[in-house]
């Protein structure tokens, strides 16, 4: 029991640890940063883990393949299709074939389309003979050949989501953008701006959106609760992009752009991991975006994460979620994880600069 | 005009074709297996190729008393490898991948034509870099633009397969494994100035499959290989060719 005096003396920030002030931190070499990320619920060797996201998430998903980890991958390439080429048919980024999915709205939409509660009016967009599928239009360099072979694609690839869905035990979601184009009859949310990698763009069907935190809260909880009742155990870890947006629609400086986005994401994140047993949230933002960080992890052109980057930040998870004798569980060789080795369709929005 | 018939394992049923019906100007060796065409197995000093795999020199030194590959004036080169398809149909990949608008397959993940023919890019080691080089030295050389080197073709698979018949894929993709490559590697020859000599159709039943008595004299565990009987009708042709050069 406390006396008297510590009793008068004692305050909420008495004893609390080291992590929880700026002042021991400002004073650790950033390397030796830690106890950023606390662990909610553990993962191990046989826990089922798929990931979906924007361009980070496939670095994520790569580091837990390369580690150990159960990691899905429920559109596997064709083993005689060369490793170097997989990726510009979108094998191998992710779980499934969904390419990047960079917003809440993307997410509810791709559950809802897997389980066949929602099938856009955009269907296809055709150029010169060839097909593009409006959701994953740079799924296939090139588009598809044919409107049939785009059909047969897509249904597989949705049985295949739906499935992921269905079995997963650990879904990782990396948020990436606020900025979304919609088509105005359905509200479907396109992957990126028609127009840009495919498509054309039309001002009377196509509208800019930039969410909320009130509008990706909502599609968050959406998905969040369809993606339970088809599947009740299923945990969540959230994580937010570090890139920087690309480019944006709206009026403002896209460092600007980029705060609002990255904020959004994050609140609705820590939301979501404050509210819900089954959600955990991950730090790759801050870990590479703060700061303390000086920048260290971005590549030159100061959007793309290194090598150190993705590795310094995946310490911190590994370091939360040790797996017993880790094995390797495919004989895919360690790649590099360059920038040449992510597929960012929203990289695409560069060459309009 | 000479012709040195040289290639891959499917060189020696040309061989025992030779042996069995000699043809007065034609001449025949196994260079090795074709294992060796996965790596570097060539060279070139400008207008001179070589072969770099010891097995291969000593054969084709064997054959034509000389290191230096491009055909001579008067003579033809057969090259009897580039249209091996069978590392790619015998794949496990086609008891689990399909053509993704071929009919009757959908218990199989769909692949589209673009991955299809990326995966029939990749076959064949280097045999396609080796006919490049082939073509560069000749024209290097001052030769014409066409040169007097013809690729023969492996023949297609047989319908009782392992892929078919243990692996379970199905028939039809099989045979459009093995068309799609035949057809990425005829084209990348052929837009090179040299002649591909196909299998007549006279040598598979309507699905495509070689038909039973070109493997007749074969190990019916032997995964790709025709007879002699198979490689008589490929010389036949290529004599043809040689003839209207």
């Amino acid at each position: 029991m406390l006396d008297k005096t510590a009793k008068q003396n004692w305050h909420p920030y008495r004893g609390l640890p080291q992590r929880a002030f700026w002042k021991n931190m400002a004073r650790q070499h950033p390397l030796a940063i830690d106890f950023l990320y606390q662990k909610k619920f553990s993962i191990d060797a046989d826990t089922k883990i798929a990931s979906a996201g924007s361009c980070f998430a496939q670095h994520v998903g790569r580091a837990l393949r390369q580690s150990g980890f159960n990691y899905l991958d429920y559109e596997p390439a064709p083993s005689l299709l060369p490793e170097a080429e997989r990726s510009r048919f979108g094998y191998g980024m992710f779980s499934a074939r969904y390419g990047n999915v960079y917003t809440a709205r993307q997410l509810r939409q791709l559950f809802a389309r897997a389980f066949g509660k929602f099938k856009p009016v955009d269907e296809f967009w055709e150029a010169g003979g060839r097909f593009f599928d409006p959701y994953r239009p740079t799924i296939e360099e090139g588009g598809f050949s044919s409107l049939d072979e785009l059909r047969a694609m897509r249904d597989h690839h949705l049985k295949q989501v739906r499935k992921l869905f269905k079995d997963v035990d650990l879904f990782v979601f990396t948020l990436g953008l606020t900025e979304t184009w919609l088509n105005k009859n359905d509200g479907a949310a396109y992957q990126i701006c028609p127009g840009t990698t495919a498509g054309q763009f039309d001002p009377d069907n196509h509208v800019f959106e930039n969410a909320s935190f009130v509008s990706v809260l909502r599609d968050m909880e959406t998905f969040i609760i369809k993606f339970r009742a088809v599947n009740p155990d299923v945990k969540m870890l959230l994580t937010v992009s570090p890139v920087p947006l690309a480019a944006t629609a709206t009026p403002h400086h896209v460092l600007t752009a980029t705060s609002y986005s990255k904020a959004t994401l994050r609140a609705v994140a820590g939301y979501l991991a404050e509210k819900y047993e089954c959600v955990d949230y991950f730090p790759s933002y801050e870990i590479v975006s703060s700061h303390p960080f000086h920048g260290f992890f971005f590549e030159r052109d100061l959007r793309n994460v290194n090598d150190k980057g993705v590795d310094f930040v995946m310490s911190h998870f590994f370091g939360e979620h040790k797996l017993k004798a880790a094995k390797p569980r495919t004989s895919i060789k360690k790649v590099r994880k360059s920038d040449e080795d992510v597929w960012c369709d929203e990289k695409v929005l560069e060459r309009y600069a | 005009m000479k012709v040195y018939v040289t290639g891959d394992s499917h060189t020696r049923a040309y061989r025992a074709a030779l042996d069995r019906a000699p043809r007065e100007n034609v001449d025949c060796i196994m260079l090795g297996s074709g294992t060796h065409t996965k790596r570097v197995f060539f060279k070139r000093v400008g207008s001179i190729v070589t072969f770099s795999e010891p097995s291969y020199i000593e054969a084709w030194n064997t054959l034509s008393g000389r290191d230096d590959i491009l055909p001579h004036p008067g003579e033809a080169l057969g090259l009897v490898m580039g249209l091996h398809s069978a590392p790619n149909f015998r794949s496990r990949d086609w008891a689990k991948f399909a053509p993704a608008t071929m009919p009757g397959v959908s218990n199989k993940a769909p692949i589209s034509a673009a991955v299809q023919d990326a995966i029939a890019r990749r076959g064949g080691g280097y045999t396609r870099q080796f006919v490049e080089e082939l073509v560069t030295a000749w024209r290097h050389g001052g030769g014409r633009d066409v040169p007097p080197i013809f690729i023969l073709s492996a023949p297609p698979p047989y319908r009782d397969h392992a892929i078919i018949r243990r692996a379970k894929a199905p028939p039809a993709v099989v045979v459009e494994a093995h068309r799609r490559f035949n057809a990425s590697a005829t084209q990348f020859f052929t837009e090179l100035g040299v002649t591909v000599i196909g299998y007549p159709q006279s040598v598979h039943d309507d699905e495509g499959f070689l038909l039973p008595e070109y493997r007749e004299g074969i190990d019916p565990l032997d995964p790709h290989h025709a007879n002699s009987r198979f490689a008589g009708l490929m010389l036949d042709e290529l004599e043809r060719r040689v003839a209207a050069l």
